[in-house]
């Protein structure tokens, strides 16, 4: 697929691909207590890497081994049901930690986080392998 | 064992060592192997075949008898299967012609008299039974050696007369048929008296047992008259016209083999010695002689015998072309079978359209979710609607929606049919604002937005569009599939937002009062997918994993090509 050589778009893209990434962090960071989440953030990350593919090209986007992404994704979703598991709980029995830290105070944190990071990263990996995967083909 | 017993395990172990054992010894229905395998020169069939190799199964259930005898399946198996095959392997000796498929056939019966004995948990016999079997058959095989070598030939109906040329061969071969054949002095009657006054003594369905016993070894007693006349009586053949007799290094193995037979035959005391120090339950009552200590075995015997000459007078009858189908045969066509069913399953079922995987999936959900709304003992019909609460709004969104769903259908470009399906996405989440669940919204549109991407990336590849030619049975099939998901789909939602079904089972506030207290997140859709029902969650994105490495290894595999 040539991609929208088009200055609108690219500088467009400029802007709006950094900026979707940044908000699909912030979804992804009050996923816990607003709408948001792993998943809808990985994809709205993913439409941002369409984004940036259709602006500045395939062959820019194909550098990045995506598919890393998503395996490196299901590791850590495994991992975070498995250390319970090593520890003599079932497996994916999650729990909330508590922090102090230095200057922010009490902070809870629960580990269902770190498997929501796995799910981000996964959409985002499959996303991004595929549209990437399939805009190198030539018909 | 005492402890299997306790676990249960104890049966299912007893017949997987029983499938190896009787594999192993080529019982029926395993058997089929042994006359395949005996390709080899005749000493070494000799020595593998009918001696070693396929008494390690029998000697495997010999040494296994004290620890599972009492065991109910050990009876239950062995009895039927060792009689079987000492019944079968007899009747097909009667119906070979070839000199060695005749002698495997007969030590398959062998093997099935063997196991039967340690079945009916008589091992007193086992030496006595296994030395008279090696003392006869032994040098049967050898002699069949020695005549291929002669004549070049194994084929029973390519041989005869060569009593003249061979006499030694001959005598050799007399004293080890008549010893199988079970005529006194020899061995052979010795063992086989003795079987039957043991199995006289067994009583209840031991009489089936013995009368079938009777009639197998009188078909072995035809059997072996058979290939020792068929070889060496009658008028010469023109292939024994040149044969010449044995050199002493190919006679002298089975002469002294056939002269332990003679010998332990006429003196049976010390047979009964041999067998009794041998065998792996010495302590049983066993009288060997000549003369015999009571009429019943004998008058068995003579039965056996005129059977058998009754068998070997008729036994051409048993030539006939029609064969019974070998396990061999039965055993290749059920392979067969499993493949060529496997073939028309997978064309039927795996015929690579996407409607046809489409409807069977759909139409699996469908049936899934009557039996769900089944079970919930509701009724649509009791749903109060009240089309207040929707709107007007809510009511033009819906025609739109329904109004996009038909350009969907009646599209005739690809692209045409796309923008619909997307506009069809958009106006779901529409459907959401209006209905405030920000969550699902926010999905929506993100979901929607990537998927029109992937169908432009995906429209890019694809031919022409081409209307599809239906019959009107085809559609009435497709309208049919296409209904019953709308008519489920829509009582599944009537009734899963009921007042009716919220007040008996409500997910939705268990989940809401457990949510932040238990797993510390306000956003209840979020925890479920991460917390409560994680692990749905784990398989899912293992898929997504796989889908991404198959993209990938796929399309780079064929660019590189």
């Amino acid at each position: 697929v040539r991609s929208g050589d088009t200055p609108i778009l690219r500088t467009v893209a400029r802007f709006a691909v950094p900026a979707t990434v940044w908000v699909s962090v912030l979804i992804f960071y009050q996923g816990h207590n607003l709408p948001g989440g792993g998943f809808i953030a990985g994809v709205m990350a993913g439409a941002a890497g369409a984004m940036y593919l259709l602006a500045f090209g395939a062959r820019r986007a194909a550098r990045f081994p995506w598919w890393k992404v998503a395996v490196v994704g299901l590791l850590i979703s495994v991992m975070t049901g498995t250390v319970p598991f090593l520890l003599g709980r079932t497996y994916m029995d999650h729990e909330i930690l508590h922090f102090d830290l230095p200057l922010i105070g009490a902070y809870e944190l629960p580990t269902a986080t770190f498997f929501d990071l796995g799910v981000y990263l996964i959409v985002l990996g499959t996303l991004m392998t595929i549209f990437v995967e399939l805009s190198q083909e030539k018909p | 064992v005492a402890g299997l017993a306790g676990s249960g395990l104890l049966t299912p172990t007893l017949l997987l060592i029983l499938v190896g054992a009787l594999t192993k010894s080529a019982q029926w229905p395993f058997h089929f192997w042994l006359p395949g395998a005996m390709v080899a020169p005749t000493p070494v069939s000799t020595y593998l075949h009918a001696a070693t190799m396929v008494k390690a199964g029998v000697f495997l259930l010999g040494r296994l008898l004290p620890l599972f005898g009492d065991v109910p399946a050990w009876s239950t198996v062995l009895v039927p299967v060792g009689l079987a095959t000492f019944l079968l392997g007899a009747f097909q000796a009667l119906r070979e012609t070839d000199l060695k498929a005749i002698l495997a056939r007969t030590t398959l019966s062998a093997l099935g008299l063997f196991t039967m004995l340690y079945g009916l948990r008589l091992p007193g016999q086992d030496a006595l039974q296994i030395l008279s079997h090696a003392a006869y058959k032994g040098p049967l095989f050898l002699v069949a050696g020695i005549v291929e070598h002669a004549t070049h030939t194994r084929d029973l109906r390519e041989l005869g007369g060569l009593r003249r040329a061979m006499p030694l061969t001959f005598a050799v071969c007399l004293v080890a048929a008549l010893s199988m054949a079970g005529l006194p002095p020899l061995l052979g009657f010795l063992a086989k008296e003795a079987l039957y006054e043991e199995l006289l003594h067994l009583g209840g369905m031991g009489s089936v047992v013995l009368a079938l016993s009777v009639v197998a070894n009188a078909m072995l007693f035809a059997a072996v008259l058979r290939l020792a006349g068929g070889v060496f009586l009658g008028p010469p053949s023109p292939k024994a016209a040149h044969a010449h007799e044995a050199s002493l290094g190919l006679l002298l193995p089975p002469a002294v083999l056939a002269g332990v037979a003679a010998v332990l035959g006429l003196g049976a005391p010390l047979a009964e010695g041999l067998a009794r120090g041998l065998s792996s339950a010495p302590g049983s009552r066993l009288h060997l002689s000549l003369v015999p200590a009571s009429s019943g075995p004998l008058l068995l015997s003579l039965a056996t015998i005129a059977l058998g000459v009754a068998i070997l007078a008729g036994q051409r009858l048993l030539q006939g072309p029609g064969r019974l189908p070998s396990m061999q045969a039965v055993w290749d066509w059920g392979l067969d079978l499993v493949v060529r069913a496997a073939v028309a399953f997978s064309a039927r079922w795996q015929n690579g359209s996407v409607r046809w995987y489409f409807s069977g999936t759909l139409l699996f959900t469908v049936g899934l979710s009557i039996l769900a709304l089944r079970r919930t003992g509701l009724s649509v019909l009791q749903v109060p609607i009240s089309l207040v609460e929707m709107q007007w709004y809510g009511l033009v969104l819906c025609v739109m929606l329904s109004a996009s769903a038909v350009m969907v259908v009646r599209s005739t470009t690809r692209i045409g049919a796309a923008i619909a399906l997307t506009s069809n996405g958009f106006l779901t989440a529409l459907l959401f604002v209006v209905y405030r669940s920000p969550d699902i919204l926010l999905t929506q549109i993100l979901i929607e937005s990537v998927s029109t991407l992937f169908i432009l990336l995906v429209l890019y590849f694809m031919p022409p569009f081409r209307p599809d030619g239906f019959t009107a049975f085809g559609r009435l099939v497709n309208l049919t599939v296409a209904g019953a998901v709308a008519l489920v789909m829509f009582a599944f939602i009537l009734l899963a937002t009921s007042p009716a079904l919220r007040e008996t089972r409500n997910l939705a506030a268990d989940y809401l009062s457990r949510s932040l207290a238990e797993a510390g997140g306000a956003n209840a859709v979020n925890v479920i997918i991460v917390d409560f029902r994680a692990i749905d969650t784990n398989g899912e994105i293992t898929v997504l994993v796989l889908v991404a490495l198959l993209v990938y290894g796929l399309l780079r595999a064929r660019r590189a090509a």
